[in-house]
């Protein structure tokens, strides 16, 4: 396994561009840098370009990953640029795209199934709860869209990997793979994501690891607001998420797989309010969208909730709302960087006590 | 009508005939006894006549329970066997015979305890089917006397359970006792648990809950009527014109549902449910409800307060 981090997150990676971003993360003693999208290292998929950020990676002997969009048809109309890309035709610009992504020997591609909506706090922030067209069309659309998509991936060699992202759980995302068939899609795991869906991360970990390809490493504060939980990111090792218990799975399953650190974006680089993100954790209509999760899980998820906010007041952790404040004045670049460096320390450490396959950078 | 359940109210427990006086006086109804031994410990008909009498003269209904008739643990039903001179069947008709005569003619009754239904030794679906066949077996005599039982909704059986027994003996010979406070120890929550019981449902048990996390899961914290976690004007609702009884608990019990163990004696207890417990948990935690469980002598005064204004 190799330790790399978010090519869009990483702080100033517009500001640098993928190239200079590269560099960035290797003085940050990453191994990797996984961009969300081809279009966001290439808007017009500029083949010299893109073989330009590979030649780097390759200097740099570092993991190079990438993605596409969006593949739920009630969801691309909000990216326009995977329909423009193909000149109007957008399963012509996915194939477009998987054609430039194999052509610089990325072939572990991301997609994601909705984009979370920061201007709702609560359920309506995510598509799952979309009262125009159900979460079940969503997937049927989004399975049928993957089919289309799936002897493209067939030919040049790609795998299309399905985030475990906010709206969609991880039983989903393993039937759609299982549907499509895992020689052409896995998934690309959010460790954090899955908390949103009250999916313990583990037992997610466990369902996810026949076909897991991809990584967004990432950790989270989840602690009660009266009868709804709170989901903050934190940095590896300072959440809920059990990475001592996690990573062995993973590397079970994929020793050669790439850990990406998927770190709490700099406000500098995209100044925003601090958007709230909330688990009706105990409704019955929340908790009924959401028609796989066993009271076994679910009992384990408040477990724990409970044990974490145990540590919080062990620990003297900032609480929720001393942290978006302080978050919102102060994680900058520095903020940022000090974030990556400890999730990387945490994730480095419990490789090391388990002795699990990760590549040690030289300094 | 609102009457009260005899055990645990304090002061009552030791003359049958002053508690009826006592229950007049607090404006109740009606008084409910566990059994009709405690009125006649010989189920004497004379005795048994005479003291509806005295309740007729207060104006006053008597209710009565028959204990625990889960038959496979034969420690249970030891009183009952003996009634029927070493025959069980023979001391439940003799049972039946005695709460007539006080009027009770639907009188209720539990199966056993949260022990049974963890037993290693004796499976509880076993249980519940020993039961079943005993309910069956005495069904013809029920109708024949123009009665029911009513099975309460205990801290070890889930209202699935208890529909199940309805079914397998009959609606018009197995109703409902319905005692909310008791259907969350089993994590269940108390609404969706009043819709599926509520065509059975022939009485209601009155009281509160708060719930408290615990290291291992919740627990059930019995509260001043009104201050807790049920959602009582919901809960009476569909059930206008049911019998109400005021029943002051005492037990404590921890749902340890952190405990995988715990959650193999619920199958099928659906998440949406124990959402209830959890969502419960968390708002008297937010609301700084840490309070240990309040005793019966505690909570009288709220319920009967509680009644007053919302029932009589």
């Amino acid at each position: 396994m190799r330790l790399g981090v978010d090519g869009r997150k990483i702080p100033e990676a517009a500001k640098r561009g993928p190239v200079a971003s590269l560099d960035h993360g290797r003085q940050l003693g990453l191994d990797g840098l996984f961009f969300r999208t081809v279009l966001e290292m290439s808007p017009t998929l500029d083949g010299g370009y893109l073989r330009a950020i590979r030649q780097r990676a390759d200097e740099l002997d570092m993991y190079l990953e990438t993605g596409l969009g969006k593949v739920n048809p009630y969801a691309t109309p909000e990216a326009p640029e995977l329909r423009q890309i193909g000149d109007g035709d957008i399963v012509l610009g996915f194939r477009r795209m998987m054609e430039a992504c194999a052509a610089i020997d990325c072939r572990e591609l991301w997609v994601g199934t909705a984009n979370y909506k920061v201007a709702y706090v609560g359920r309506y922030a995510y598509d799952r709860f979309r009262t125009d067209v159900s979460w079940d069309e969503q997937l049927r659309a989004t399975a049928s869209f993957l089919r289309k998509l799936a002897p493209i991936a067939r030919d040049l060699g790609i795998h299309i990997n399905i985030e475990t992202h906010e709206e969609i759980t991880s039983f989903e995302v393993v039937r759609l793979v299982e549907s499509i068939g895992p020689d052409v899609t896995g998934i690309v795991f959010d460790t954090a994501n899955v908390l949103q869906r009250a999916e313990h991360p583990v037992w997610a970990a466990k369902r996810v690891a026949p076909y897991v390809r991809q990584t967004h490493v990432k950790d989270a504060l989840v602690a009660y607001d009266g009868d709804i939980l709170d989901f903050q990111m934190r940095p590896c090792g300072k959440g809920v998420v059990d990475f001592g218990a996690i990573l062995p799975i993973l590397a079970a399953a994929r020793p050669d797989l790439n850990l990406t650190i998927e770190n709490y974006e700099s406000f500098s680089d995209r100044p925003r309010r601090f958007a709230r993100l909330v688990m009706e954790i105990s409704d019955p209509d929340w908790l009924a969208a959401h028609p796989d999760l066993t009271a076994e899980e679910y009992a384990a998820y408040l477990e724990m909730v409970q044990l974490y906010s145990q540590r919080m007041q062990a620990e003297g952790m900032m609480d929720r709302p001393s942290w978006a404040a302080w978050a919102e004045q102060n994680f900058h670049y520095d903020a940022a960087v000090a974030y990556i460096e400890q999730s990387a320390a945490h994730i480095r450490e419990v490789c090391a006590a388990q002795r699990l396959p990760l590549r040690v950078v030289a300094a | 009508m609102t009457g009260l359940v005899r055990g645990n109210v304090p002061g009552f427990g030791h003359d049958p005939r002053a508690d009826l006086a006592a229950t007049a006086a607090l404006g109740l109804s009606g008084l409910m006894f566990g059994s009709p031994f405690e009125v006649s410990p010989g189920l004497d008909h004379g005795e048994l006549a005479e003291f509806r009498a005295l309740a007729d003269g207060l104006g006053l209904e008597l209710g009565s329970g028959l204990g625990s008739l889960n038959v496979a643990r034969p420690e249970r039903v030891a009183r009952l066997v003996a009634a029927g001179g070493g025959d069980l069947r023979t001391g439940l008709l003799r049972l039946l015979d005695a709460v007539a005569l006080l009027g009770a003619q639907t009188p209720y009754f539990y199966v056993g305890t949260i022990e049974d239904r963890l037993s290693a030794s004796l499976a509880w679906a076993d249980q519940l089917a020993h039961v079943a066949a005993v309910l069956r077996d005495l069904a013809p005599a029920l109708r024949d006397r123009g009665m029911s039982l009513l099975l309460k909704t205990h801290e070890e059986i889930t209202s699935a359970e208890i529909v199940a027994l309805i079914e397998a003996v009959g609606p018009d010979v197995l109703g409902v006792a319905f005692d909310p406070v008791n259907v969350v120890v089993r994590g269940e929550a108390p609404l969706p648990a009043a819709r599926r019981l509520a065509p059975h449902v022939r009485q209601v048990h009155l009281d509160d809950c708060d719930i408290r996390w615990t290291d291992r899961g919740a627990r059930r914290v019995l509260c001043a009527m009104g201050a807790g976690a049920l959602d009582w004007p919901a809960l009476l609702a569909p059930f206008s014109g049911v019998a109400c009884w005021i029943d002051l608990h005492r037990g404590e019990f921890d749902m340890p549902f952190f405990e995988p163990s715990w959650l193999a004696h619920a199958p099928g207890l659906a998440v949406a449910e124990l959402g209830f417990l959890a969502g419960a948990a968390a708002r008297a935690e937010a609301a700084g409800r840490h309070a240990v469980q309040a005793s019966p002598a505690e909570r009288l005064q709220p319920m009967l307060d509680w009644t007053r204004e919302r029932l009589r």
